[in-house]
């Protein structure tokens, strides 16, 4: 058990620094399935059966398959990084985030609160059962209002993406973005041209 | 030195949550600073289970139940602000979005 613990948390790790690491979006967003499916084999190790496969359902399955798909619609542009770090600021944010991780991991095991049950509790129930009577009873108003928040995101995320709305005011349709492309890309190749003209 | 579960899986979380910090500032384009997020809110998820795990009670669980609702929520409606501000800049990269910038 702590074996398999300690093996999945150096993967887990690994496969987060191969998301902040890829050049690419679609490798970051398969790195990032990987830790997540990890993440959920950790929840399955610590006893959360059915937080891990809710995990594995909406996060590994339904979050990402948003990712990807959007990665996939966007195309080439999707890859645009802007501007790069130099080395130094690079070194730089590393040496903040390791001070951070030692702030955030000096207290670990000092507190009374670690040493008050080590292994004396049991730990809990976590099937689907025992956490869906948690959720239709002491925490039946927090569900709901969850609800609302989904039917909210869900009405606002379809207006944000959707392009009859848009279609409707002068200069924002299909017809008028892709004209604008299309002049973005003429200005770029006389650059170009002038570059070329200049050396 | 005895294996102490609730100070592994609180190490890992926290190792977790800054590396996804150190991307969402080193990283420059949106769909990996989106993924980055998501692994924050992934590390607070290992923590709240390890420490139900601990104190045995169930409120943990719980709680990573509504953390991923409305991360599902967030995904949603930022993949739909990216897909918004992509159809108007033609780049997904942050240094490009400067209309504001006097």
């Amino acid at each position: 058990m702590f074996v398999a613990m300690v093996i999945a948390g150096i993967l887990t790790v690994i496969c987060a620094a191969g998301v902040i690491a890829s050049s690419r979006p679609i490798h970051s967003a398969l790195f990032l399935i990987v830790t997540l499916f990890l993440v959920a084999v950790h929840f399955a190790l610590l006893g959360a059966h059915f937080v891990a496969a809710i995990q594995i359902l909406v996060y590994a399955g339904a979050i990402m398959v948003l990712v990807v798909f959007v990665i996939m619609l966007l195309g080439a542009e999707a890859n645009a990084e802007g501007g790069k770090l130099g080395s130094w600021g690079q070194l730089a944010l590393a040496i903040v985030t390791g001070g951070f991780v030692a702030v955030l991991t000096s207290g670990i095991g000092k507190g009374s609160a670690t040493g008050l049950a080590k292994g004396a509790l049991a730990p809990p129930d976590g099937s689907a059962e025992a956490v869906s009577l948690a959720l239709f009873t002491n925490f039946a108003l927090p569900f709901n209002v969850t609800g609302m928040l989904l039917l909210a995101s869900l009405i606002g995320s379809v207006l944000l993406a959707s392009e009859a709305r848009r279609a409707l005011a002068p200069g924002r349709g299909l017809k008028a973005m892709q004209d604008r492309y299309q002049r973005m890309r003429e200005e770029e190749l006389e650059k170009e041209e002038q570059s070329v003209g200049d050396g | 030195m005895e294996f102490d579960i609730t100070s592994f899986y609180l190490t890992l979380s926290a190792i977790l949550f800054c590396m996804g910090i150190l991307g969402v500032m080193i990283r420059r384009n949106t769909l990996v600073i989106l993924m980055c997020i998501e692994l924050m809110l992934n590390a607070v998820n290992l923590a709240l289970v390890g420490l139900a795990q601990h104190f045995g009670t169930l409120d943990g669980h719980v709680y990573v139940f509504f953390i991923m609702t409305v991360a599902a929520a967030e995904a949603a409606v930022g993949l739909a602000i990216i897909i918004s501000v992509f159809r108007n800049y033609f780049s997904v990269a942050t240094g490009d979005v400067a209309t504001l910038r006097g």
